[in-house]
């Protein structure tokens, strides 16, 4: 090994002496290659660092996704609940059918609706090296949604990340698109996002503000027999336009 | 702090960190009740408790603090309710003995680093996931874990030292092929 890779090997894990530090500043001063060496061994770094975090990050989620499970009461098999939805359906599309005007489903959708914070990409103020996730996730928390929607767009289509499908869904419900909103949330539903267990919950608020109200009821008991995420709100809502 | 507890948070191991994760979590979630913060939310922030703990573990803060992994954890969790709290109620401060709160958890601050990666730093994140397992492996315990090439040693089945280094330098060589082609 040569002296200036022990001098990088040592810069990379901080272990360098006072006067190995004053030589490494010397030697970048006048040798162009041994700077591109270092850099190129800082990104590596940087990169293998996040690399590993992620891989972390999975495993939590791994774990808290079945820590949830467990503390919550076993719930119904999907069969059973898509044969309990729907006789629901059939019984509601002819209540409803006669029953159209209660509540009006427009405002219980705008006092119950709130975009779902962002979880994904950490803001902080001052940082200079914005890329397009930053961009959108900064855009989607300053509330300019159309904005944010053109760059989930993008990423979705360059990452295949499902959680763009929900905070772009999020972006048009805020935006009253429903209509826009209701495919994505569908299509995020059928992946193995960790914010899937709140999908539901804005599912329920598209169809609802698309006055569809047998869905949106059928929805609803989805999100209480799943006791995720908004069980008691879903409760509410529920019994508000029953 | 509990060596093995860290060494567990370090290097990843799935199944010291199941048990870590599932002793702790009842009792946090507990614990956060009282800031009345709903289970969503404080599922939340154990999350991110646990991921910059992680980070203390990795960096060395870990190495000097006498108490248990749990009160350390619970401090960073605190920090984080807080936080949110503050965001939630628009708030400059927030004082829960003002409103009845009591314990004695010590809180811990967390300041999120900058974790985007540059335009570089990202291409070479997408060149390290194609090396093979042992490469990977190997520039993490390196160059994530900050582990020497005598710890290393210590670690893995490679026998010495210079083993180490050439399996290194293999490793390195075989990424920067994959970034001229």
């Amino acid at each position: 090994m040569t002296k200036q890779e022990d001098l990088i090997e040592k810069y990379i894990q901080n272990r360098l002496s006072p006067t190995e530090e004053v030589l490494v500043h010397k030697i970048l001063q006048n040798d162009i290659n041994f700077e591109r060496e270092l850099t190129f061994h800082a990104n590596l770094k940087k990169a293998i660092e996040k690399e590993d975090e992620d891989n972390f990050r999975n495993l939590i989620s791994e774990l808290e996704s079945k820590a949830n499970i467990e503390s919550k009461p076993p719930r119904r098999s999907y069969i059973k609940w898509l044969v309990a939805a729907s006789i629901i359906l059939l019984l509601g599309l002819s209540y409803f059918s006669t029953f159209n005007q209660k509540a009006s489903t427009n405002d219980l959708f705008a006092s119950y609706f709130e975009p779902y914070r962002n979880v994904i990409q950490p803001l902080e103020r001052g940082n200079e090296q914005q890329d397009q996730k930053s961009l959108a996730f900064l855009a989607y928390e300053k509330g300019e949604y159309e904005e944010a929607i053109n760059l989930f767009t993008a990423l979705y289509t360059t990452t295949k990340e499902p959680y763009y499908l929900f905070y772009k869904a999020n972006a048009l419900l805020k935006l009253e698109k429903a209509n826009e909103a209701l495919p994505l949330l569908l299509e995020h539903l059928k992946t193995n996002d960790t914010l899937k267990a709140k999908t539901t919950w804005y599912l329920a608020l598209a169809y609802l503000k698309l006055n569809d109200r047998p869905n949106a009821r059928i929805t609803l008991e989805k999100v209480i027999t799943d006791a995720k995420y908004k069980t008691t709100e879903a409760q509410k809502l529920l019994s508000a336009f029953n | 702090m509990e060596e093995n507890h860290v060494k567990a948070l370090i290097h990843n191991d799935p199944i010291e960190l199941s048990k870590l994760y599932n002793s702790h979590r009842d009792l946090f979630l507990n614990f956060g009740k009282k800031y009345g913060l709903s289970y969503d939310d404080l599922s939340d922030i154990y999350q991110e408790a646990f991921i910059a703990l992680r980070k203390h573990a990795l960096n060395g803060k870990l190495d000097a603090v006498n108490s248990t992994l749990k009160t350390y954890l619970f401090g960073i969790g605190k920090f984080m309710i807080y936080d949110l709290l503050k965001e939630k109620k628009k708030t400059t401060e927030y004082n829960p003995a003002k409103v009845g709160i009591y314990d004695t958890i010590e809180i811990i601050s967390y300041e999120a680093e900058d974790e985007n990666l540059s335009y570089e730093q990202g291409l070479l994140q997408t060149y390290f996931k194609k090396l093979g397992k042992k490469c990977q492996e190997m520039l993490t315990l390196f160059y994530s874990r900050g582990l020497s090439i005598d710890e290393i040693v210590e670690h893995t089945a490679y026998t010495d030292g210079s083993v180490v280094r050439s399996q290194k330098s293999r490793c390195l060589k075989s990424l920067k092929e994959m970034i001229k082609s």
